[in-house]
C-alpha cells in the first residue's frame, strides 16, 4: 500500500507552523513585561523541583522580579555563570578550590537545601536492611557478589537473605548523584574504595565482573531496579518517595544504622556546622567532606547540599532583587521544602543571610 | 570512462538552454548536501584525533573507563567494551532479523491472501516509522521481564555450559535483548530492500518454476537464490542501522564496560555511550575526544556496509532491472 501525502499541504503546513512560532513567541515578550526586573538562573537539575516552588511564591511577594530558571545541570550551570550568561548558579558541588581562588572576593556561594542519596534495593522477601560503607563498596566492586555473604548475615540478623547474586544498579551519565555515593563510599571504607573512584563518573569495577548495570538518570536507574529481583542501587531521595522504593539503613560515623529523612539528613548538616565555612565569601570547596559521613548518632551519612553561587556585584535592579531572593530563599523559602529534600539548619542560613549585605550595585 | 564523459557532456551541449539553467540551479542543493558529509567526516577526524594521538591504538584495544575532571594526567580510556558491544549486538540483530525478513517477504507475497497482504506490508511500514525511544520503553518494560524469565534463564539453565549461555542472566539487561530489541528494530527495514528485489524477479522466472512442478518450497528456494545479492545488500544495511540506533539500545543492553563472551551478560555499545555521556563529557578532559573517535569507528564501519550494500543493490538491478 502506497502512503500519499500532498506536497502542497506539507508544503503549507510549515509556514503555518512558522507563524504559530512567531505569534507565541511575541504574545510572551508581551506578558512578560516592561519596567521589571528578570533574573536568569541556570545549573542543578536536582534543585529544579524545589526552584519551581520558590519561584512562583517569590514573584508573587515581589511582582517587579521575574524569575527564570533552568535546570542544565551543575557543570553546565557553572560554565554559564562564569561566561556571564546567567546571572545566577545552582551546583551540587561547590566550586573547586582553583575556580574559588580565581574569583576570590568577587564570588558568593551558599548551601540553599539538602538532600539526601537513598541505598534502594529489590530483595523478594526480604525488608529493612542494614548496610555499611564496606559492604556497599565490596559490591560496586564485585567482591561481595551474594545476598547471603557472611558480611552481609553479620549486618542483618534476622533477615532472611538469599543464594542469589547480587545486581548493582549505578549511574551511566555523569551525575552529582554517583559524586555523592562514591564519595561516602570513599570516606566509610578507604581502603577498599580509592579516591581514584571517586566522581561523577567513575569507572566501576563491578561492571568488568558482569554484575553491573548502568542507567541513565535517577529515573533509569530506579526502573532497573524495580524490574529486576535482587538488585540494589542509588538514587536521590525523591525518586525512592515517589515510587514507594525499599530504603536501607546506613551506618554513619558513629555506628548507628539511619534511615533517610528529613530530621536526619538535617541532624547531620547541623553535625557538619563546625567544619563549615562563616562567611559566603570563603572557600566551600571542601564542605562535602564536611557533610558526608558526618558526626553524631542521628545523622544520615550520605546528605548533600546544593548550592547558589552568585557574584558581589550587579546592576542596581538586579542587586535589589537578588537580595531579595536569597533572603526569601533562606527565611519563607526555608519553611516550603518540597518532598525529598530538607531544609538547611538555623545556624548556616545565619551565614547565608550574609550574602545580602555583601551584594552591591 | 572515456564514453562516460563524452555522453555526459553530449548531454550538456544537447540541453536546451532553459534546461541548463534549472540544472545550474539545482547544483548547489546537491552540492551542499555533499559538502555537510565531507565537513561532518572532517569534524570527526578533526575531534578524535587528540585522543588518538594520547592513547594510540590501546584507545580501541583496551577496556578502561576512567574519567577524571582533576586533569588530563589522571584519565584513561579505551573503547574495547563499546566496540566490542556494537558488533556483537548489531551481528545478532542482523543473524536474527535476515531470516524472518526473508520468510516475511516470502509469506506476504506468495501465500497470503490479498487483503491480509496488504494489512502486513502497512504494518511493517508502520514499524519503520516508529520512534526508537517507543521500542526502548516497550523493550525494557515488556520484553526484557519476558525475555528473562523464559529465554535467558532456561538457556542459562539447560545450555550453561556453552561461553554464550555461561553466566546468570541477573537483570536481563544484555547483548541479547539488545540485539533482539534491535532485529525487531531492522525488519522493516531489511524486508523492504528484500521485498523490493524480490518483486522485481521476472514473472517468466517464477513461471517457468512452477510449470517444472515445483513445490512451494522448492520454488522458494530458487527464488531466494536468485535475489542473493539483495539478502546480502540487506544484512549489510541492517548491520549498518543496528549499530548507529542509540536510546533503545541504552535502555537494554546494561551500558556496563563489560567484555564477555557471555551474551546474558550487561555490555555497552559506541552510541549508547555517547547517548549516556555526551550531555556532561565536556566536563572531562578528552571524553568528547574519545567519543569522537568511537563516532569516527562508526562512521567508517557504517560507510563500508552500506557502500558494500549499494553495490549489491546495483547488481540486482542490473540482473533484473528494467
Amino acid at each position: 500500500m502506497e502512503l500519499r501525502i500532498s506536497l502542497p499541504l506539507l508544503a503549507s503546513i510549515g509556514p503555518l507552523i512558522f507563524a504559530l512560532w512567531v505569534t507565541v513567541g511575541v504574545a510572551g515578550a508581551a506578558a512578560s513585561g516592561r519596567g521589571r526586573v528578570s533574573i536568569l538562573g541556570s545549573g542543578s537539575s536536582f534543585i529544579y523541583p524545589q526552584m519551581s516552588a520558590w519561584i512562583p511564591e517569590f514573584t508573587r511577594m515581589n511582582p517587579d522580579v521575574v524569575v527564570n530558571y533552568n535546570p542544565t545541570g551543575s557543570g553546565t550551570g557553572q560554565k554559564q555563570f562564569f561566561a556571564h550568561l546567567v546571572d545566577f548558579a545552582a551546583s551540587d558541588p561547590p566550586l573547586t578550590r582553583d575556580a574559588w581562588l580565581r574569583h576570590r572576593g568577587r564570588v558568593i556561594q551558599m548551601p540553599v537545601v539538602l538532600g539526601a542519596v537513598v541505598v534502594t534495593y529489590n530483595l523478594p522477601g526480604g525488608e529493612g536492611l542494614r548496610l555499611d560503607g564496606r559492604a556497599l563498596a565490596l559490591m560496586y566492586k564485585g567482591r561481595l557478589r551474594y545476598w547471603d555473604d557472611p558480611l552481609m548475615r553479620e549486618l542483618n540478623p534476622g533477615v532472611e537473605l538469599p543464594h542469589r547474586e547480587i545486581v548493582a544498579v549505578h549511574r551511566s551519565d555523569s551525575s552529582g548523584t554517583t559524586n555523592v555515593f562514591t564519595f561516602f563510599l570513599h570516606k566509610a571504607a578507604p581502603d577498599e574504595w580509592p579516591t581514584d573512584l571517586v566522581g561523577k563518573s567513575v569507572e566501576w569495577p563491578v561492571d568488568s565482573k558482569g554484575n553491573g548495570v548502568g542507567a541513565k538518570g535517577n529515573q533509569g536507574v530506579t526502573q532497573v531496579i524495580m524490574s529486576t529481583p535482587y538488585s540494589i542501587g542509588y538514587v536521590e531521595l525523591s525518586y525512592a518517595l515517589e515510587n514507594g522504593l525499599p530504603m536501607a539503613k546506613i551506618r554513619n560515623a558513629d555506628g548507628q544504622f539511619v534511615l533517610p529523612s528529613q530530621e536526619s539528613i538535617r541532624e547531620a548538616a547541623r553535625n557538619s556546622f563546625p567544619l563549615m565555612p562563616r562567611s559566603p565569601l570563603d572557600d566551600y570547596s571542601l564542605d562535602l567532606d564536611a557533610l558526608v559521613y558526618a558526626p553524631g548518632g542521628k545523622s544520615y551519612p550520605i546528605t548533600s547540599f546544593v548550592h547558589l553561587i552568585l557574584w558581589t556585584r550587579y546592576e542596581p535592579g538586579k542587586a535589589e532583587a537578588l537580595r531579595r531572593f536569597i533572603r526569601f530563599v533562606n527565611t519563607e523559602g526555608q519553611g516550603m521544602i518540597v518532598r525529598g529534600y530538607a531544609p538547611i539548619p538555623e545556624e548556616i542560613r545565619a551565614v547565608n543571610l550574609k550574602a545580602a549585605g555583601l551584594i552591591k550595585p | 570512462m572515456g564514453s562516460g564523459k563524452g555522453a555526459a557532456w553530449s548531454r550538456w551541449s544537447l540541453m536546451p538552454k532553459v534546461d541548463r539553467g534549472f540544472f545550474l540551479s539545482l547544483l548547489p542543493f546537491a552540492a551542499v548536501i555533499f559538502a555537510v558529509f565531507a565537513l561532518l567526516a572532517y569534524v570527526l577526524v578533526e575531534e578524535s584525533w587528540p585522543a588518538i594521538a594520547r592513547f594510540g591504538i590501546s584507545l580501541f584495544t583496551e577496556n578502561v573507563w576512567r574519567p577524571s575532571e582533576r586533569g588530563v594526567e589522571f584519565v584513561r580510556y579505551g573503547l574495547l567494551a563499546p566496540l566490542y558491544g556494537t558488533l556483537i549486538t548489531s551481528v545478532l540483530a542482523a543473524a536474527l532479523a535476515l531470516p524472518l525478513s526473508l520468510s516475511t517477504v516470502f509469506f506476504i507475497e506468495e501465500m497470503a491472501p490479498r487483503r491480509i497482504r496488504d494489512a502486513f506490508s502497512s504494518i511493517i511500514d508502520l514499524m519503520a516509522g516508529l520512534p526508537t525511544i517507543i521500542y526502548g520503553l516497550w523493550g525494557l518494560e515488556v520484553m526484557i521481564p519476558f525475555l528473562r524469565r523464559w529465554v535467558m534463564e532456561p538457556l542459562h539453565l539447560h545450555l550453561g555450559f556453552l561461553p554464550t549461555f555461561s553466566c546468570d542472566p541477573m537483570s536481563g539487561a544484555s547483548f541479547l535483548a539488545a540485539g533482539l530489541l534491535l532485529a525487531i528494530m531492522i525488519i522493516p527495514y531489511m524486508h523492504g530492500v528484500i521485498k523490493e528485489a524480490y518483486r522485481q524477479i521476472p514473472r517468466t522466472y517464477r513461471e517457468a518454476a512452477l510449470s517444472l512442478g515445483a513445490t512451494r518450497y522448492e520454488y522458494f528456494r530458487i527464488m531466494t537464490s536468485l535475489i542473493r545479492p539483495a539478502v546480502v545488500a540487506a544484512l549489510l544495511l541492517g548491520l549498518g542501522r543496528a549499530a548507529s540506533e542509540t536510546v533503545a539500545v541504552a535502555l537494554v543492553v546494561g551500558n556496563a564496560f563489560n567484555v564477555s563472551p557471555c551474551l546474558l551478560a550487561p555490555g555497552y555499545t559506541i552510541s549508547s555511550l555517547i547517548a549516556n555521556q555526551f550531555t556532561e563529557a565536556s566536563f572531562f578532559p578528552l571524553m568528547e575526544n574519545v567519543m569522537f573517535a568511537g563516532s569516527l569507528v562508526l562512521l567508517i564501519i557504517g560507510m563500508v556496509f552500506s557502500g558494500v550494500g549499494v553495490i549489491m543493490m546495483r547488481r540486482v538491478r542490473r540482473i533484473y532491472g528494467r
